[in-house]
């Protein structure tokens, strides 16, 4: 019955534009947004998902134009998913948490200094909010779900300039990455999601970037498999240079970003050999070179033509070496940023000037 | 002339409802060779839809996506062209060309197709086209404000591939396109 209300309101394509009407759907739709002992239905899997999948796009459907008619909507929601029970929160919870950042980023672009106080305060209240919302996301647990929400949250609050908030969601993600994300896999992809929005903050003076630029390099150097832990160790060298912020600019930690990943690299290559009696492949040097050539053509100053060298003659013995397995893949790799320095040289002007000192 | 529709980044029923009907109706089962998707889409009733529109579907995995079995990356050949695909949270910094440009090295592509910024981007450099499709639902994005709906569509004829864009503005589909021709190998 309810599967019916539900589809009719979709092809209708009308918002629900009250809370008051909010409240009413839901009262209308129980049975799908919580248990219900007597009239408990044996739904399979694919079934249940499908029908919450419905109750997710009716959440989208629940909004007003109106930043505080839209509170009430937001408020109404949480309070009638959170009774949802850890099967439907995983459904549930993301589009009130989308809906609400929809609203935050609507306040934040209000030019209308008249109502910049009354917009401020709206949207710490729905930062709370999110922030109360996520948090029961840890009864299903569903940790990769709630980190990645966090995550978004915090580029919210770094578009407020709210650093305090900001700070606080990279600290609950943290928590979360430390004491629930066990799986290899999953920590990898996380990385790289905490990694990605890191680099883009600009919200955070020096202490707090360097507390969690810290914690995000430490946590790539500890990743299981050493190509996991190089790759996510080059990326955190995107943390130390910022095109578009003059004061985020330190070469050294790039520098050291990038000689730590060639020190993996390097491990990497020696267990292949005690293990497998071959060096593997010098793919990881290869990706390395890469980020090498990105820094030097961005102008940091400790990346230097010496530096590159150096690694391109590694790269090159290596690969002719005679314990080297043959890899297609890495000579495919290194032919193309072969071909990419030769186009950079034939470009003349600054670019040309640069890769004159590098031989290939 | 071979068609490929690239797409991605739909986050049903997480950010979006469903593709503009504007969308769906040109979406017709049949006169597309190849989807390629970027991901996040996300879940299986989008898959099986993307399916009934073309059954040689390539889904790489967004962070989003549940499914284990969309990898992190794939290559695929069509005609003359060699097509790299990758969701794009993997590349940091986000939405870098430069970066991407790397991966696309990396994957010995001609064209690579990813997402992630739910912003179209056509990127034509020495050796190669970085395309990103955007959000084909307009879904929303902590990277890009105000995002459209869009995606691409590309004729590869030959050695000539014309990437096409459209992009859902104010209710109407708007056209561009860009040209791209490969040197023989």
């Amino acid at each position: 019955m309810s599967n019916v209300i539900v589809q009719n309101i979709m092809k209708n394509g009308t918002c629900i534009s009250t809370a008051e009407k909010v409240d009413a759907l839901f009262e209308l739709i129980k049975g799908l947004i919580r248990d219900f002992d007597d009239l408990h239905d044996e739904l399979d899997e694919e079934d249940f998902k499908e029908e919450q999948s419905f109750v997710a796009r009716l959440i989208q459907m629940m909004h007003s134009d109106d930043p505080e008619e839209m509170l009430k909507i937001i408020c109404t929601v949480q309070k009638h998913i959170l009774t949802g029970g850890a099967k439907r929160l995983p459904f549930t919870v993301p589009p009130l948490i989308f809906s609400t950042l929809k609203l935050i980023r609507r306040l934040e672009s209000h030019d209308d200094s008249v109502s910049k106080e009354d917009d401020s305060a709206m949207a710490k209240k729905l930062f709370q909010i999110v922030t109360q919302t996520i948090d029961v996301l840890s009864s299903v647990p569903v940790p990769e779900l709630a980190l990645g929400l966090y995550l978004q949250c915090a580029e919210a609050a770094n578009d407020c300039d709210l650093e305090p908030v900001a700070y606080e969601f990279f600290t609950q993600a943290y928590i979360l990455y430390e004491e629930e994300i066990t799986d290899s896999k999953a920590q990898v992809t996380t990385i790289h999601l905490i990694i990605g929005t890191l680099q883009r903050m600009h919200i955070f003076g020096i202490e707090n970037r360097d507390a969690l630029t810290h914690k995000a390099t430490g946590y790539s150097a500890k990743l299981l498999k050493k190509p996991d832990q190089c790759r996510a160790v080059y990326a955190c060298s995107h943390l130390f240079w910022l095109d578009d912020n003059e004061s985020i600019r330190d070469g050294e930690r790039v520098l050291l970003c990038l000689k730590r990943a060639q020190r993996i690299a390097n491990a990497s290559q020696q267990m292949s050999n005690a293990t497998r009696g071959s060096s593997g492949s010098v793919l990881l040097f290869i990706e390395i070179l890469n980020k090498y050539l990105y820094f030097y053509e961005k102008g940091v100053p400790q990346i230097t033509a010496d530096l590159i060298q150096g690694l391109i003659e590694l790269i090159t013995s290596t690969t002719g070496g005679e314990n080297t397995s043959p890899d297609p893949a890495a000579d495919a790799f290194f032919a193309s940023t072969v071909r990419y320095i030769q186009f950079q040289k034939n470009k003349g002007g600054a670019v040309a000037e640069k890769y004159e000192h590098i031989n290939i | 002339m071979v068609l490929v529709l690239a797409l991605g980044d739909l986050h049903i029923p997480h950010r979006a409802l469903d593709l503009p009907a504007k969308f769906k109706s040109m979406l017709v089962p049949g006169k597309i060779q190849h989807i390629i998707c970027t991901g996040n889409l996300c879940s299986k009733e989008v898959h099986d839809y993307l399916k009934t529109v073309c059954p040689d579907l390539h889904v790489t995995r967004g962070e989003y996506d549940e499914e284990p079995r969309y990898p992190e990356n794939k290559t695929l050949t069509i005609g003359q062209f060699k097509l790299g695909v990758c969701h794009g949270h993997q590349v940091i910094p986000w939405g870098d060309l430069d970066s991407l440009a790397m991966l696309q090295r990396q994957l010995d592509v001609d064209i690579l197709v990813t997402g992630h910024t739910h912003q179209f981007t056509a990127y034509k450099h020495e050796a190669g086209v970085v395309i990103n499709p955007g959000s084909a639902t307009g879904a929303f994005s902590s990277i890009t404000y105000d995002v459209n709906p869009s995606f691409v569509l590309m004729d590869i004829d030959g050695l000539r591939v014309v990437v096409y864009v459209y992009e859902l503005i104010d209710g109407e589909v708007k056209v561009d396109k860009i040209d791209f021709k490969k040197t023989a190998a």
